[in-house]
């Protein structure tokens, strides 16, 4: 994602950076926030919400 | 939490429903098929795994087809019992879903088909376990029964290893994770191959290359383009559908013995590794996995249901939903 393509910022719920966000951003897509590089979960759209994502469960994969 | 049967009319195209997506998270590969499908012309609705609930005997909710994305194993095999039992297609079928995510399963049906694997044992409980490696030989892989990414894969140089291992197994607290699925260890150029297959096409290979021995591109493994050749392409459609067929992962290994083995194939595949270097193959993948996903979709009405859910959203055309993000 570049900056050109960024059209939304939402708070980090860790350390309260702002994440910018694609316009096409969905729900449940993972970002990473840049002030602290926790994985965040988008939990909702406009406006967008952040929440920690989802620890890797012993059943995920492929 | 929403009405899904009124989700999907709104956003309805051709017979008035939309195809569903369901996924616990909206990865690389995700956004490649929204898009693919929205390059279509066709409506989608994005489901959240985790937010689905239904009573059983409900009417269907109104999806075309549905497209299971789930990237956690349980999850994965209930979402396609879901689609089942309300007559939605749905790739991949619950019985692909249920051979593929379980080790044992997948090798005792590629075996009976005829394709090559490599030399596997089972053992019921950790007492036996040395017997099946003594069965495969040393060295050898133990590998979980429903892992996937390279997780829990214990290489067996020696007996110390074994012995070791094989206590540490039975004491884990699932029946499921005491079941002993050993393999011999199988000698490759540092690089195993994925083929993925959609329906009756392989679309594409990649070499996976490694430093460990563990060639998964979640441990690290590069990917590079790897000619499809009509063996690899015979053995991949092979294995694809002696499992079941479907959106599929085949996972093959190049012995230093001059064998070509099905080591497992995958039923909830990522081709994120195969854009690495040469977008234009996932892309290829994504279009691939759309066209098969509406070649299974009817072109019937649609039925009322009552399945609710908390987070729909619809990519195309469609007009959007109010009330569907919480």
């Amino acid at each position: 994602m570049t900056l050109d393509t960024m059209t939304e910022r939402a708070a980090c719920p860790d350390c309260g950076a702002g994440v910018g966000l694609a316009a096409d951003t969905e729900v449940t897509e993972i970002v990473v926030c840049t002030g602290c590089a926790v994985e965040l979960e988008v939990v909702a759209v406009g406006p967008v919400t952040l929440a920690l994502a989802p620890e890797i469960e012993e059943d995920w994969g492929e | 939490m929403s009405d899904l049967t009124r989700t999907g009319a709104e956003a309805g195209t051709g017979d008035g429903r939309p195809v569903a997506l369901i996924a616990s998270r909206v990865r690389f590969e995700e956004k490649l098929l929204l898009e693919a499908f929205r390059r279509r012309g066709v409506a989608v609705v994005v489901i959240d795994d985790r937010t689905l609930s239904y009573r059983v005997g409900d009417p269907a909710p109104a999806w075309r087809m549905a497209c299971n994305r789930s990237i956690a194993g349980t999850r994965r095999l209930e979402v396609s019992r879901m689609c089942e039992a309300f007559g939605i297609p749905v790739a991949n079928s619950a019985s692909t879903v249920a051979v593929c995510d379980n080790k044992i399963h997948s090798t005792l049906v590629l075996h009976a088909a005829g394709l090559p694997v490599p030399v596997t044992a089972v053992a019921l409980a950790p007492a036996a376990g040395e017997e099946a490696l003594r069965r495969v030989g040393l060295p050898a892989v133990i590998k979980p029964v429903n892992g996937s990414w390279g997780r829990g894969l214990c290489k067996i140089n020696d007996i110390d290893a074994a012995e070791a291992v094989l206590a540490l197994k039975e004491s884990l607290p699932s029946p499921q994770q005491q079941l002993i699925y050993a393999q011999e260890f199988v000698r490759t150029p540092q690089r195993d191959i994925r083929v993925v297959v959609a329906g009756d096409c392989a679309v594409t290979a990649v070499h996976r290359t490694g430093e460990h021995w563990i060639g998964n591109v979640a441990r690290g493994a590069r990917t590079s383009r790897c000619p499809l050749t009509p063996e690899l392409e015979d053995l991949a459609l092979r294995a694809a559908k002696a499992v079941g067929g479907g959106l599929l992962g085949v996972d093959l290994l190049e012995s230093d013995d001059g064998r070509l083995l099905v080591n497992e194939v995958n039923s909830g595949v990522e081709f994120r590794g195969a854009a690495v270097g040469d977008e234009s193959t996932a892309f290829a993948i994504a279009e691939a996995f759309a066209d098969y996903v509406l070649s299974e979709a009817p072109q019937g009405e649609a039925s009322p249901g009552k399945v609710t859910q908390g987070k729909a959203r619809t990519a195309g055309p469609a007009p959007s939903q109010e009330g569907d993000n919480p």
